[in-house]
């Protein structure tokens, strides 16, 4: 199976290019980014060839289309891939305004192509864990939801309100809000959010806080901050703690670690041995593309968490209102 | 203690309510130096006598009884509040009265007006008022303080707290009256509402969900996030709704570090037993413990005690507890009307967080256009 990679500015990029290699019978073959040394970066991974422009890489040899882009070129990209055909997954946000995400949704439908959200934490062997244990019932109804998607500062582009759409709120509410809505089988009915600048020298906010009701009466709070420092042992955390009324659930998704001390790097470090959930997730979808089956998380899914996204921004300019979360038509 | 082996007088401490908190504080009063427990009150005159027996004190029914017994009440100089938050008033008045300084457990009372009273009979009697937000007196929040004064961290971010475990079993269920206990909000975010207000920033606003009231059935959980004076933003979690234990921590984040404790990962002893074979055996046990050569409540009652002997300020009074006490009223405002409330302390330059909010018309919006204006009116 032959994938092209439309923009390569994403952190995952080279995540997902390594992952690829791990996987039989999936190579990316051919690589396409604004800025060409990008471009190169990855298509030196996997053995790629660079084009110049997207429409360029979307032979008739390939078969799937990944986008890790910056998020403001999501649009772009993704119109290209269902121009040529391609099934597509994208990097998330799928897009920084409901608007466009629902733009993307539609294209794609109308052009007969599948979209597939890259929310690789559902693939995560927690969350897997976490899913058999809420059947189980071992928590009983679930009342609440105390979250955190804690992150060094990614800088780049992640911190360019142009071509991130945002800060913090943008980069670190969708995971965990897709995860919810994955998890408990109910939608972001509003939200409240503080966000501030407090612990970088960037144009966008690199902190808030989300306190978030589902329409089945769950309250859940999230923290997106990039507050995580250097110093920081890892990258950031996702972590969230289910409370019901049989029982509770602390999730710790990044914690399979071993502490590293190094007198060679001045540091404490975090080394991580959990599973790749990038890999499972590329797997998961080359899988379904070859065998003509619907992706797991769709474009739908992608607007839904750009939905709340933007409530959050919403309520957070409004300095202190609660936004009822719209869910757009598709 | 420093400052309490001078033996001028032994202080004679008469402990009211002989709960958990009151034997606490009677094992506290055995350990400090120049206190000595002379009464233990409490109509479970069973259990009073349990909490005093270690110390030989005298037993009595009730505050009521003891003023009755002049020749003990005389020689009484403090009176320790350790009864359910709803009689806190009643006793307060009482020992204010008898001319005896008071040392009530939080939080102080249930309503602004009852704290006021409190702290006028006090001051009116010439008697200090100490209240028992020990969470000031932890040495891990004390360690947190020194790094943030020491320019560790840098300027302040975010801070996290949390608290809680599984729902508390006391005399009659009365922490789930909220008559009579307040609730989650006032009896139990009041220790961290207390300390990040009063040691780290004060707090400019509040936004808090809690469990619905069907839902709080032997539990009760909140999450609340606001911000900060100075900017920054903060997020707590109360839990009653676990299923067992109790946990506490902090993670405060900076602009050049990060500050980071959950009681759960301090475990510097861990018993595990086997279970006993045989019928009446002992069950097996895993029990976790991080002692410390004082106590957090021993230190908080030896800081008060000193306080008295020096004739200095009692390290938190009642207008400090009463401060707190409006910070957790305020939450449960918020809670109640699913708006942000305004709470930065009266003469704050800041602008209040949701201060605009009735400005407000976006159809998509829902506010309450009471909340967040003015924080003096929000705090009465």
């Amino acid at each position: 199976m032959k994938l092209a990679m439309l923009g390569a500015a994403h952190v995952h990029a080279s995540g997902y290019a390594q992952a690829c290699k791990g996987l039989p019978d999936v190579a990316i073959v051919a690589v396409y980014d604004v800025d060409p040394q990008k471009a190169r970066e990855i298509a030196d991974m996997c053995g790629a060839t660079v084009f110049d422009s997207a429409a360029a890489c979307l032979g008739p040899e390939i078969d799937a289309v990944l986008i890790c882009s910056e998020n403001s070129r999501h649009g772009e990209l993704v119109g290209a891939a269902a121009a040529a055909g391609k099934p597509v997954l994208c990097e998330k946000p799928l897009a920084t305004t409901v608007a466009e995400a629902q733009a993307l949704v539609q294209i794609c439908a109308e052009a007969g192509v599948q979209l597939m959200t890259a929310f690789p934490c559902r693939y995560h062997p927690t969350i897997e864990r976490t899913r058999a244990h809420l059947e189980a019932g071992r928590l009983g109804e679930v009342l609440a939801v105390r979250a955190t998607n804690h992150g060094q500062m990614p800088g780049g582009w992640f911190a360019d309100p142009v071509l991130a759409g945002g800060g913090a709120l943008m980069d670190h509410t969708v995971h965990v809000v897709d995860l919810l809505r994955y998890l408990l089988g109910a939608e972001f009915d509003s939200v409240y959010a503080l966000s501030a600048r407090r612990f970088h020298d960037v144009p966008t906010e690199d902190s808030g806080m989300l306190s978030m009701k589902m329409d089945s009466g769950v309250i859940v709070t999230l923290d997106p901050s990039w507050s995580r420092l250097a110093s920081y042992p890892t990258w950031g955390n996702v972590t969230m703690e289910l409370v019901g009324t049989e029982g509770s659930l602390a999730v710790d998704m990044f914690s399979q670690n071993v502490d590293v001390f190094s007198n060679v790097a001045k540091s404490f470090e975090w080394s991580a041995y959990g599973s790749d959930m990038n890999a499972l997730m590329l797997a998961d979808f080359t899988r379904r593309v070859q065998a003509g089956e619907a992706v797991a998380i769709t474009g739908v899914d992608g607007l839904r968490a750009t939905e709340v996204v933007a409530a959050a921004y919403a309520s957070a300019a409004s300095g202190g209102t609660e936004v009822v979360v719209r869910h757009a038509g598709v | 203690m420093r400052g309490m082996g001078r033996r001028w007088r032994m202080r004679q401490i008469a402990i009211v309510g002989a709960g958990t908190i009151g034997e606490v504080h009677a094992q506290s009063v055995a350990r400090i130096a120049g206190a000595s427990l002379a009464a233990v009150c409490d109509p479970r005159l069973e259990r009073a006598r349990q909490v005093a027996a270690p110390e030989g004190a005298r037993v009595f029914a009730s505050i009521d009884e003891l003023i009755k017994s002049p020749a003990v009440w005389a020689e009484v100089d403090v009176v320790l509040v350790c009864v359910p938050t709803y009689l806190h008033e009643d006793i307060v008045m009482k020992a204010a009265a008898g001319g005896k300084s008071v040392f009530c457990e939080k939080p102080l009372s249930l309503t602004d007006a009852s704290a006021e009273r409190m702290i006028a009979a006090c001051e009116v009697a010439g008697v200090a008022l100490g209240v028992g937000h020990v969470v000031r007196f932890f040495p891990e929040y004390q360690a947190l303080l020194r790094t943030l004064s020491s320019g560790g961290i840098g300027e302040v971010g975010t801070v996290r707290t949390f608290r809680g475990g599984s729902f508390p079993v006391a005399w009659d269920n009365w922490y789930a009256d909220e008559a009579r206990s307040g609730g989650i909000l006032v009896d139990l975010l009041i220790h961290d509402l207390d300390f990040v207000d009063s040691q780290i920033d004060p707090i400019a606003s509040l936004f808090v969900r809690r469990l619905e009231p069907e839902q709080r059935q032997q539990r009760d959980y909140a999450l609340v996030i606001g911000r900060l004076q100075h900017g920054g933003l903060l997020h707590m979690e109360a839990t009653w709704a676990h299923a067992s234990g109790f946990r506490y921590g902090f993670e405060v984040a900076g602009r050049t570090g990060l500050v980071d404790f959950n009681s759960d990962k301090v475990r510097p002893l861990h018993l595990m037993t086997r279970a006993r074979a045989g019928g009446g055996g002992e069950p097996g046990v895993t029990v976790p413990e991080s002692p410390l050569s004082e106590s957090p409540y021993q230190v908080e009652l030896a800081a008060f005690l000193a306080a008295l002997e020096r004739g200095e300020a009692v390290p938190v009074d009642g207008r400090a507890a009463r401060r707190a006490l409006a910070l957790s009223l305020a939450a449960v405002r918020s809670a109640r009307s699913g708006c942000p409330v305004d709470v930065a302390p009266s003469g704050s330059a800041h602008a209040p967080e949701g201060g605009r909010v009735g400005a407000s018309s976006r159809p998509d919006a829902r506010h309450d256009s009471t909340a967040g204006h003015g924080g003096k009116g929000d705090m009465a």
